[in-house]
């Protein structure tokens, strides 16, 4: 690497960028004119709901026959309550009300006349009412009316705003008044002292309000800077490597004495420069709204930044912004054009906005799993960081793990950048006018994300479906069959080729046979290990459990959960997408990837390890046997044994560590003997 | 104008468009793949933290705990989320965060005392064990005072005095449209000004740096006819990605909301059948107004990134004061019905929650009719210069109006 | 092997999912002496532009031997590049730089002696007569002031091997005229010149040496002296044709 010609690039880059009055406009002084709008907006609409909201007269009618008792109530509450000058009880004094005559209350509420009303009930009447909720009693403990105690019920519309609002706050008040009453009541009855002081609770906080801030602003920081740094940056991306290419640029750029690697790292340099330095231009603007009161601070609001966070934080956000700028410039790199590389950019803006949200999230730390999510990682150390509470070896790990990232992914952007058919003009794309067989292998990864999407959200968004029979149905045999058998139609393909319809030796049998119970307990032991690292919660074991439906006869379940799946899916994965891949990845590459695309389609988070390692297995099957038929066999039999040892209500899921490492070692042997038997996959 | 070279040039437009892979991509899968992905993305995000915050208890000390209150400790030390440890030095132990709350218990007489947690306001773990510590202590006041009060002849009826509890008439459905009513109509905003801005920038700036406008502009059919055909496609382009894309997001924010159960989980989201031909207006209206004012600017654009630098902007003034009618209590008035652009927004939401209000309905097409209206003349007026068409101004619209029209009025 | 640029068996293959393995380079030899221009003539897709393109050394051959002024293109592709002035009508110049600008990056960027530069860059100037609109932003320039600025910025760092692929394409008669003239001033200077075309009328007029370039393959290398002689053929059109017709 020659570091001045790196300098005359890197200088060159930002002159071209900064010459773009487009670029410039686009990336810095659009945000810049447009956040102080919103800012404004924001607030202006925030503050005509607190006006509206504090400034409307809320009517409602009291009716039933307690009504006159819960009227006296409700203003002995009320007085109480202005006479108060607790912070908790603020949204009570400021909240203006009047009762207004309606003959049929629920009528009024459903013309909007009133926004609520109280129903009243004497003890009898209450007792009388049927309860809804007797069927779900879940908490016992749970505090419950008593027969014969009066009933006060708000009724509300939950679909209207200030209904909503109002209906709470009168709750509020009226289990102000029941506390008030019964207090009463007591005091009547000769209690010592006022029962309102009774375990009396202070809480105080130790943390310092430069903590506070600090954790509030860490929340969204690094979700705010990605953003910024993902729009800006964009721009310059696309300038700098498509609009280059469309220029035609590039190959003078190439013929020079530079070299490749200097080229990539200018851009790089150039994009990260620009994705900072508009991080820094929005900061300081933001600086800039606050003093000019545009945006109002909450009144305890204390940023307290010494050196160390800084250089820390900085230290965070230079991989950060390498790895967004490789990101950018991969899809410039990929795109033919600037138009191209602009469509390209919305979807991978939205999904890099899922991990950095990761902080929003309560209770995360990141000592934990967290540590080595790309992104997820800062934007969570970021938080404890600005909480003053840095965990020191888990930031050098996400320091590590950023650094890394950024290093992979620039390596993989210098690598499409040389490749040759970027910068040859694109002979078009010849496969598009062949169709078939070749056509197929492109798009293959294209049908099973579409059959993904489908899957995942057409079986709960149809009533129809939401049996289990029919949800498996449409899965098994609408979207995996029917897939597949489009697929064939439509690119004229070799069915025995495609589906990989070969016989095999008949010692894979045996193997087969043997394999089959264990596989199983291998997934389990699989799941137990992923447990150490990502912790499963209660609702989801609770979630997994009611899979196996209750009200199938056995002989069904076989039928649903072994036969069926094990057909289709093994025709779909190892035969459709494993045909359709064989030349595309490396061989080597081919069980991992068919594999985790079987278990990215068993959605659950918890199920993707299991499901994704018996794939890579069952693609390692029909690698080496060249035929689709011991991977069915062995997916009927796996699933019928879990079938059965659950309706036998063995124990499979709590054995000895042994025990799985023996499952393992007689699942080796099997594979063994596959192996000398072998008759590989045609992959050429 | 000449409807059927008007039809030809319109299919032609849309056959191109659907050849094209960015714009099949942009149109029809990223909507069918991307919304799932993110909103499963989220879901397992989600998932995987409540499975690493699942195993955290709240780890408090307790400080002159109260002999004569045995049952307290009892109740706390029950609750399998919070552990009560011992520590010599509680104090540092919390600013190290290795304990989230202190309980110090402080004797006020006649078995009374008085509570004070000290908590770390900054961390959420903290925060939470306080609230547990206080929920518990008001739970034991109450049976205390129950006690007392039966203690002193009160019944547990006549201490219960009465009881409070809520009832939302609104069915679950109805729930549901409300939450839509805030969400879809912005999202239909932001993906028809996106549905059009593609298509918009493609069919004019795009055809410049590709050469082919000139040769559209010498075929034998009047140029109203292929401003009017390009018009109808990027009117056609808007509103279909409008509806794919807010059709996957909520199949997929069901399938999403669904496990969660809960008061969102049980939340139907169907919109009324009878609301549909509403949206479809709106809709088709909106489509209109954004093909009429993407194109005219785009139209002076000579590349497809000028093109792009000149649509932003409109864009932005469509996105932006939609952006603000999240909020919940707003109503559909006669005011905001004049407005162009939110009056559509707010007519989506009424329409989602099942509430039609025929007269703003009314007004608000004669607004949106009259709008594209304009724009329509604006478009054919700036389209009919000679000069733009050819591609003069270096696509600023500044100098358009600098040069054309300020000379004509000298 | 003492000639400035020698090509032994030089050999580019594509793969294609569909079609299998295309050769557009098929095993080509060739030298080029110095102060001659040499031609590589041929019709549009017959593997010129990926010929130069491998000497320049943007595409990596997939097998054979290339080398300029005795680097490599493989194992010394900076060296390459630092002597090697790359023309051709896909090498764009920077919209948003001004003339001087291009001329004084390009010369700086192939690592031209940096005390030098700024009197290099002045000459050249001058010399394109470029002067008039040297401070002139390149979007702003016409068609024939930015072919002269792009030569100015081929020949920047003085390298001793220039290579033009198809200069003239889209230049009117004198623009076109013009362009030849500088090279054959750049020959006269004793320039290694590498000169592809599929126009005849250029090749007659300027090339020392003439290989005939079909399917991937030299036909022919020889002067038109010679290749006359070969054929029996008096016009550079006529023993193209005799060469690509016989070729099958």
């Amino acid at each position: 690497m020659n570091g001045d010609i790196l300098k005359l690039l890197y200088v060159h880059e930002l002159k071209m960028l900064v010459r773009a009055r487009r670029t410039v406009v686009m990336a810095v002084v659009i945000p810049a004119v447009i956040m102080p709008i919103m800012l404004f907006s924001a607030k202006y609409v925030h503050d005509q709901r607190e006006r509206s909201i504090s400034q409307t007269t809320y009517k409602y009618a009291v009716t039933g026959s307690m009504a006159d008792r819960i009227r006296s109530l409700i203003a002995k509450a009320k007085t109480r309550v202005d006479a108060e000058r607790d912070d908790s009880t603020e949204p009570l004094r400021t909240f203006k009300f009047s009762e207004s005559v309606v003959s049929d209350p629920a009528a009024g509420l459903e013309a909007r006349e009133i926004q609520f009303y109280v129903q009243t009930y004497t003890g009898a009447e209450a007792d009388a009412l049927p309860n809804p909720h007797a069927d779900d009693d879940k908490d016992a403990r749970q505090p419950k009316r008593l027969a014969g105690v009066p009933l006060v019920r708000v009724v509300f519309r939950g679909n209207n705003d200030s209904s909503n609002t109002s209906s709470r706050r009168m709750q509020n008040l009226l289990k102000t008044a029941q506390r008030l009453d019964s207090q009463q009541i007591l005091v009547e009855r000769g209690f010592q002292g006022d029962p309102q002081n009774l375990f009396a609770v202070d809480a105080e906080s130790v943390a310092t309000p430069a903590q506070v801030t600090g954790s509030n602003v860490g929340r969204f920081l690094t979700l705010f800077l990605v953003m910024l740094m993902l729009t800006g940056g964009s721009i310059a991306a696309i300038d700098i490597i498509a609009g280059e290419k469309e220029r035609g640029t590039i190959e003078t750029l190439l013929t020079t004495a530079a070299g490749r690697t200097e080229i990539v790292t200018a851009k790089q340099m150039a994009i990260c420069s620009v994705a900072l330095i508009i991080t820094l231009i929005q900061a300081a603007n933001f600086f800039v709204y606050v003093r000019l009161k545009l945006v109002e601070l909450p009144a305890n609001f204390a940023l307290d930044v010494p050196t160390g966070t800084v250089i820390t934080l900085l230290l965070l956000f230079i991989p950060l912004a390498a790895t967004i700028g490789a990101v950018l410039l991969m899809i410039s790199a990929y795109a033919k054009s600037y138009k191209e590389a602009q469509m390209y950019f919305f979807p991978v803006y939205l999904t890099s906005l899922v991990p950095a949200l990761a902080a929003v999230l309560p209770g995360l730390s990141l000592r934990s799993a967290i540590v080595v999510v790309p992104l997820a990682n800062v934007s969570v150390a970021v938080r404890e960081i600005m909480m003053n509470r840095p965990d020191p070896p888990m930031i050098v790990v996400t320091f590590i793990v950023m650094t890394f990232t950024a290093t992979m992914l620039m390596r993989a952007s210098a690598r499409m950048l040389s490749r040759e058919d970027i910068i040859v003009p694109a002979q078009g794309e010849p496969e598009l006018f062949l169709g078939g067989p070749v056509l197929f292998q492109k798009r293959v990864m294209r049908w099973f994300a579409v059959m993904w999407a489908l899957i995942f959200a057409v079986a709960v968004n149809v009533p129809q479906l939401s049996t289990f029979r029919r949800q498996l149905m449409f899965n098994e045999f609408v979207v995996f069959a029917g897939a597949s058998v489009l697929m064939l139609f439509v690119y004229r393909l070799n069915l025995r080729e495609t589906l990989a319809l070969r016989p095999v030796k008949w010692p894979v049998w045996i193997a087969v046979a043997i394999a089959a119970p264990f596989g199983n307990l291998m997934g389990i032991a699989i799941f137990k290990l992923l447990n150490f690292v990502i912790p499963v919660p209660q609702e989801a074991i609770q979630q997994m459990a009611a899979i196996m439906p209750k009200d199938v006869p056995l002989w069904q379940l076989y039928i649903y959960l072994g036969l069926i799946p094990g057909v289709i899916e093994e025709l779909a994965f190892r035969g459709m997408l494993l045909h359709g891949l064989r030349r595309r990845i490396r061989p080597v590459l081919l069980p991992l990837v068919v594999g985790v695309v079987f278990g990215l389609f068993h959605f659950s988070l918890f199920r993707i390890g299991p499901t994704g390692f018996l794939g890579i297995l069952l693609t390692v099957i029909a690698l080496l046997t060249g035929s689709v038929f011991p991977g069915i066999v062995l997916h009927i039999l796996n699933n019928s044994f879990a079938v059965f040892a659950s309706s036998r209500d063995w124990p499979i899921a709590s054995l000895e560590p042994w025990h799985y490492a023996a499952a393992t070692l007689i699942f080796a042997m099997a594979m063994w003997i596959i192996y000398r038997n072998r008759t590989p996959y045609p992959l050429k | 104008m000449n409807w059927n070279d008007i039809r030809v040039l319109y299919f032609r437009e849309l056959k191109s468009a659907l050849r094209e892979r960015s714009i099949v991509i942009n149109s029809i899968l990223i909507p069918i793949i991307l919304y799932p992905l993110l909103f499963w993305l989220m879901y397992t995000g989600f998932t995987f933290v409540s499975g690493q915050t699942s195993e955290l208890d709240s780890r408090i000390v307790l400080v002159n705990f109260p002999a004569q209150h045995e049952e307290l400790r009892r109740d706390l030390a029950n609750d399998r989320r919070i552990k009560i440890v011992a520590s010599p030095d509680p104090l540092p132990d919390l600013h190290r965060a290795r304990i989230d709350a202190i309980v110090e218990f402080a004797p006020e007489g006649q078995g009374n005392f008085r509570t004070k947690i000290a908590y770390d306001e900054s961390r959420d773990q903290s925060a939470q064990a306080r609230t547990s510590v206080e929920q518990k202590i008001a739970a034991y006041r109450q049976r205390f005072l129950q006690l007392t009060a039966s203690r002193l002849g009160v019944s547990r009826e006549e201490f219960q005095s009465f009881w409070v509890e809520s009832q939302n008439v609104s069915t679950e459905r109805q729930m549901g449209q409300f939450v839509l009513g805030l969400l879809l109509p912005i999202m239909l905003m932001v993906m028809l000004a996106l549905g059009g801005f593609y298509p918009a920038v493609d069919a004019t700036a795009g055809e410049r740096e590709n050469s082919t406008w000139e040769t559209m502009m010498t075929v034998g059919t009047s140029r109203t006819n292929i401003v009017m055909a390009k018009y109808l496609y990027v009117a056609t382009m808007s509103a279909m990605a409008a509806l794919l894309n807010v059709t996957a997001m909520t199949f997929s924010m069901r399938t999403v909301l669904a496990p969660l159960g809960g008061q969102i989980g049980n939340m139907s989201f169907q919109i009324p059948l009878r609301s549909l031909p509403v949206i479809a207006l709106g809709v088709v209206l909106m489509a209109l107004f954004i093909a009429a004012g993407m194109m005219t600017l785009a139209s002076f654009a000579r590349n497809f990134k000028e093109g792009q630098s000149m649509v932003s902007p409109f864009y932005l003034i469509i996105i932006l004061p939609v952006s603000f009618l999240q909020t919940p209590g707003l109503e559909f008035s006669t005011r905001m019905a004049l407005i162009p652009v939110v009056n559509v927004t707010m007519m989506f939401r009424e329409a989602i929650t099942g509430v039609f209000h025929w007269p703003l309905i009314a007004l608000t097409v004669a607004v949106e009719i009259v709008c594209v209206g304009i724009a329509l003349k604006l478009a054919t007026t700036i389209l009919g210069n000679e000069d733009v068409v050819t591609g003069s101004y270096q696509g600023s619209f500044g100098k358009f109006f600098k040069e054309r029209l300020m000379k004509r009025n000298a | 092997m003492n000639a400035p640029v020698v090509v032994e068996g030089l050999t580019k293959t594509y793969y294609d999912e569909s079609r299998g393995e295309i050769r557009a380079v098929d095993g080509i030899h060739f030298t080029c002496n110095e102060g001659e221009v040499f031609g590589l003539l041929g019709a549009n897709g017959a593997g010129k532009t990926t010929t130069l393109r491998m000497l320049s050394t943007i595409l990596t051959p997939t097998s054979g031997f290339a080398s300029l002024l005795g680097h490599d293109v493989v194992k010394d592709p900076q060296g390459v590049r630092k002597n090697l002035g790359f023309f051709s009508a896909s090498t764009a110049l920077y919209p948003r730089l001004t003339a001087r600008e291009t001329i004084e990056f390009f010369t700086r960027i192939n690592q031209y002696p940096a005390d030098l530069v700024k009197e290099r860059v002045d000459t050249l100037v001058e010399r394109f007569g470029i002067s008039k609109y040297a401070d002139v932003r390149v979007e702003k320039l016409s068609t024939g002031m930015k072919q002269k600025v792009s030569i100015a910025r081929t020949v920047a760092h003085n390298p001793q091997i220039l290579i033009f692929d198809e200069p003239t394409v889209g230049l009117d008669v004198l623009n076109a005229l013009e362009v030849q003239e500088t090279i054959k001033e750049l020959r006269n200077e004793g320039k290694t010149i590498i000169f592809a075309t599929h126009i005849m009328s250029e090749a007659e007029r300027l090339c020392n040496r003439i290989a005939i370039i079909h399917g991937g393959r030299i036909l022919t290398c020889d002067t038109l002296d010679g290749l006359r002689a070969a054929t029996g053929q008096r016009y550079l059109e006529d023993i193209f044709v005799h060469f690509v017709k016989g070729q099958g």
